[in-house]
């Protein structure tokens, strides 16, 4: 036999491509791949949140409401109590799940703002309160509260939040990461946003309510025009507090679209906020600025 | 969320630096193989164990090559990406074609420096280093070995 040695032929046993290519190619695939199991895995918790007991929502977010609401006195006992009864008197028009219940707060801070969260807990800050010029704006606010409470909102939020956590833990690595105590800490789901959707969700059936209630929906638009005012005030703080708020001159139109297709007034008798009530609020406000 | 930016923007970092030192240094050790494969074509390396009629009385010697070649990180992550979808994992394949040629060149360079002209019973081996050690970025080791043939007609068994 005669040997030979021939030179080596190139490009058998590996391949010339630009690996960059390939790179591109996994990587982006990968991530679609792992936005596509976000997305699902939000989806069913979207889904799935309505199987949650309203009991065990209430029950989560019991120590931190208390530790909220601190040591109200008997004024701002009373204000909430208004706001209860107020409360009170739309919810027959929304038809509740039985065991969902409304928990209305006052919270005697400058914050433009109302807030529903777990556990059918709606927080009203006397900055919004004392800026609504009538009881319509003020039952449009609660209606909107309550509408996010009714669709469970909250607790989507929270099983939003407690999915990114979890998430974050595995993304990273991170074995500090508590992720058994995902729901030990509710605050810092409390004030989770709600998305556009749930949002104009939330606008919609309020209007609905509002007309129910009132026979028109003077209401919000009062109350949105607060929020307009507001946000052109202090410009990028308070918008930064309604970002998922759709912007509330699209809110504005959208009350004059929602009402003018169901042929529901936009203009009303407006009824007042109590001579007390009013009274009570500016004088919590005299008492802050005095601390 | 700033120790996740962190760790994300330090892995950036190491493909970056994965991939431009990765590619330079591949190339550079492609254009030196196949500049030495050139020199060291009459050191010839055959697989056979069967010898020649006339080599039966010149003497034979172990010749071994070896090299260790470490992975990038950009490899690396590549192969990773391959543990997902399947396929050749391109990027391993060019690294251990460098090393396998390396070895087999070093293994010819050894039997030149031996007054060996060909090489009988090549064998490969391959292994990993520091396997799938967690934090440990590892490399691969190609160590080639066989018979050189001396040139000259000794005979019989030396140790020298």
């Amino acid at each position: 036999m005669i040997y030979r040695n021939p030179k080596i032929p190139e490009g058998i046993n590996y391949s010339n491509a630009n690996p960059v290519k390939e790179f591109a190619l996994l990587a982006s695939g990968a991530i679609a791949i792992i936005i596509l199991a976000i997305y699902l895995l939000g989806s069913l918790l979207d889904w799935s949140s309505k199987f949650i007991p309203f009991a065990y929502e209430q029950e989560l977010a019991e120590p931190w409401v208390k530790q909220f609401k601190g040591n109200p006195t008997t004024q701002q006992n009373e204000v909430a109590a208004y706001l209860q009864r107020l409360a009170d008197d739309m919810t027959p028009l929304m038809a509740l799940e039985d065991d969902v219940e409304i928990t209305l707060h006052y919270v005697n801070s400058d914050t433009v703002n109302g807030v529903a969260t777990l556990g059918g807990n709606i927080f009203i800050f006397r900055g919004l309160l004392e800026k609504l010029p009538s009881e319509n704006a003020l039952a449009m606010l609660l209606a909107h509260e309550i509408v996010h409470v009714k669709l469970r909102h909250p607790v989507k939020a929270l099983s939003k939040g407690a999915l990114f956590t979890l998430l974050y833990a595995v993304l990273s690595g991170q074995s500090n990461t508590d992720v058994s105590g995902l729901f030990s800490g509710t605050s810092q789901f409390a004030f989770l946003g709600f998305s556009r959707s749930q949002e104009q969700a939330a606008d919609d059936e309020a209007l609905r309510v509002l007309h129910e209630y009132y026979r028109n929906t003077q209401g919000a638009s009062e109350l949105f025009n607060v929020l307009l005012e507001e946000s052109q005030q202090s410009g990028v703080e308070v918008l930064s507090v309604f970002h998922t708020h759709p912007e509330v001159t699209k809110r504005l139109l959208n009350t004059e679209t929602v009402s003018g297709i169901n042929n529901w007034p936009t203009k009303g008798q407006s009824v007042k906020i109590p001579a007390h009530i009013q009274e009570l609020v500016q004088q919590n406000k005299l008492q802050q600025s005095a601390e | 969320m700033g120790q996740f930016q962190f760790e994300i923007g330090i892995s950036i970092l190491l493909l970056l630096l994965g991939y431009f030192f990765g590619r330079h240094a591949e190339k550079r050790h492609f254009h030196s193989i196949r500049q030495r494969e050139e020199e060291y074509r009459d050191v010839l390396s055959i697989a056979s164990k069967v010898t020649t009629a006339e080599d039966s009385a010149k003497p034979g010697m172990l010749v071994t090559g070896s090299v260790v070649i470490s992975v990038d990180y950009f490899k690396r992550f590549l192969a990773l990406l391959r543990t997902i979808f399947g396929g050749r994992v391109t990027s391993y394949e060019t690294l251990l074609d460098r090393a396998r040629r390396e070895a087999i060149l070093r293994m010819k360079e050894e039997a030149r420096s031996l007054n060996a002209d060909r090489i009988f019973n090549i064998k490969l081996e391959t292994a990993s280093i520091s396997k799938n050690a967690a934090g440990n970025i590892g490399s691969v080791e190609v160590l080639a070995y066989g018979t050189a043939i001396s040139r000259v007609n000794q005979g019989g068994f030396s140790n020298d």
